[in-house]
């Protein structure tokens, strides 16, 4: 006599057999004790694992969880704090040599395109006025402290659109 | 006090209150460690992936998805680092073998037969740590998470139909490491 396959027994404790397998497999299992037995050795091994404990974690996993959570979120604050000052550091220098060429740039066009009165007013003004600072601290520190509070304005645009994102997010 | 759902406990967390996410570690550590351990079939490296299972989830709660319960997205976490740390462990132990060939491998594990002789609960554990970690995971989740095959298939990445093959050679399997081990009397 055939024996009931694993599968067989398996689905008959699911509950997965059609009306029909079912009929068969009942006719068999009033026949045979072995394919009773191993019903019932599943039927018990499915009860035994309904009804099973859950093993516990070990004590003061919370803790250790929470403590690895905390550390992991203050080196990402410093990692990026750390990226924030490079980009800083990055963007200090390109300002800075943006603001030397538009120094130099619009120093050019100044003298060579404006022919109104009133820039030629401008002009003369603020050449006097040049002559007397340049008089008193020379032509380079003037030329340096123009460079340096071009540099101040871009670089304060920067930061204010930058406290603008971190506000909005 | 209020029993807080999963999700509102992951809203509080995004809303910036972190330490409400011990309340799920509470609600899931057990099972977890439990499903951990069958996997992994090692105490110690259980609580090492648990506790690293949970910080991962904790930094990606932004990108969990509502569409799947909080439990499915997590325990797919835990299986999947489950997975990884085998086949480390699997790698390691063949470069191992590879240099020293007469040594006995650290892969069999065998459940010494002293430790036999603990509660029923206990050996049924024992006897699931012996079955392939593709079985143990299947027993876990639909006896002790009481998860559908469905919800199974979602974490394991498996069709249905699959899982249910998967969860009767399990049963098969099992019963067959319990009568190896003579442990028919004790446990069916």
């Amino acid at each position: 006599m055939k024996h009931l396959t694993n599968d067989e027994l398996n689905r008959l404790v699911d509950n997965e057999l059609s009306q029909q397998e079912k009929i068969v497999v009942e006719q068999h299992l009033s026949e045979c004790s072995f394919c009773s037995d191993e019903l019932k050795s599943f039927k018990s091994l499915n009860s035994l694992l309904l009804e099973q404990n859950v093993e516990e974690a070990p004590n003061g996993i919370e803790y250790l969880i929470m403590k690895k959570i905390v550390r992991k979120m203050r080196s990402d604050k410093s990692q990026k704090t750390f990226f924030r000052f490079i980009v800083s550091l990055f963007s200090l220098g390109i300002a800075a040599i943006i603001g030397f060429v538009g120094y130099r740039a619009s120093k050019t066009i100044f003298q060579v395109s404006v022919n109104s009165e009133m820039a030629q007013w401008f002009n003369q003004t603020s050449a006097q006025m040049k002559s007397v600072i340049g008089l008193v601290f020379g032509e380079n520190t003037l030329r340096s402290f123009e460079v340096t509070m071009l540099l101040f304005f871009i670089l304060s645009i920067y930061f204010l659109v930058e406290k603008y994102n971190a506000i909005r997010h | 006090m209020k029993h807080l759902s999963d999700i509102e406990i992951i809203d509080s967390v995004l809303q910036g209150n972190a330490n409400d996410y011990s309340l799920l570690i509470s609600r899931y550590k057990h099972k977890a460690f439990s499903l951990l351990k069958r996997m992994l079939k090692n105490e110690m490296d259980a609580e090492e992936i648990l506790q690293d299972c949970f910080v991962k989830s904790f930094f990606a709660l932004k990108s969990f998805k509502r569409e799947a319960k909080f439990s499915t997205w997590f325990y797919r976490i835990v299986y999947n680092s489950a997975v990884t740390k085998i086949s480390g462990k699997k790698r390691k132990i063949e470069q191992e073998m590879l240099s020293i060939d007469n040594e006995d491998n650290p892969l069999t594990l065998s459940v010494p037969e002293k430790e036999f002789t603990k509660e029923k609960n206990e050996l049924l554990n024992l006897a699931i740590q012996e079955l392939p970690e593709n079985y143990s995971v299947v027993i876990t989740l639909f006896y002790l998470e009481g998860m559908s095959c469905e919800e199974i298939s979602k974490i394991i990445n498996t069709s249905v139909n699959n899982v249910k093959v998967l969860l009767h050679r399990s049963r098969s399997a099992l019963k067959e490491v319990i009568s190896q081990k003579h442990l028919e009397k004790e446990l069916l």
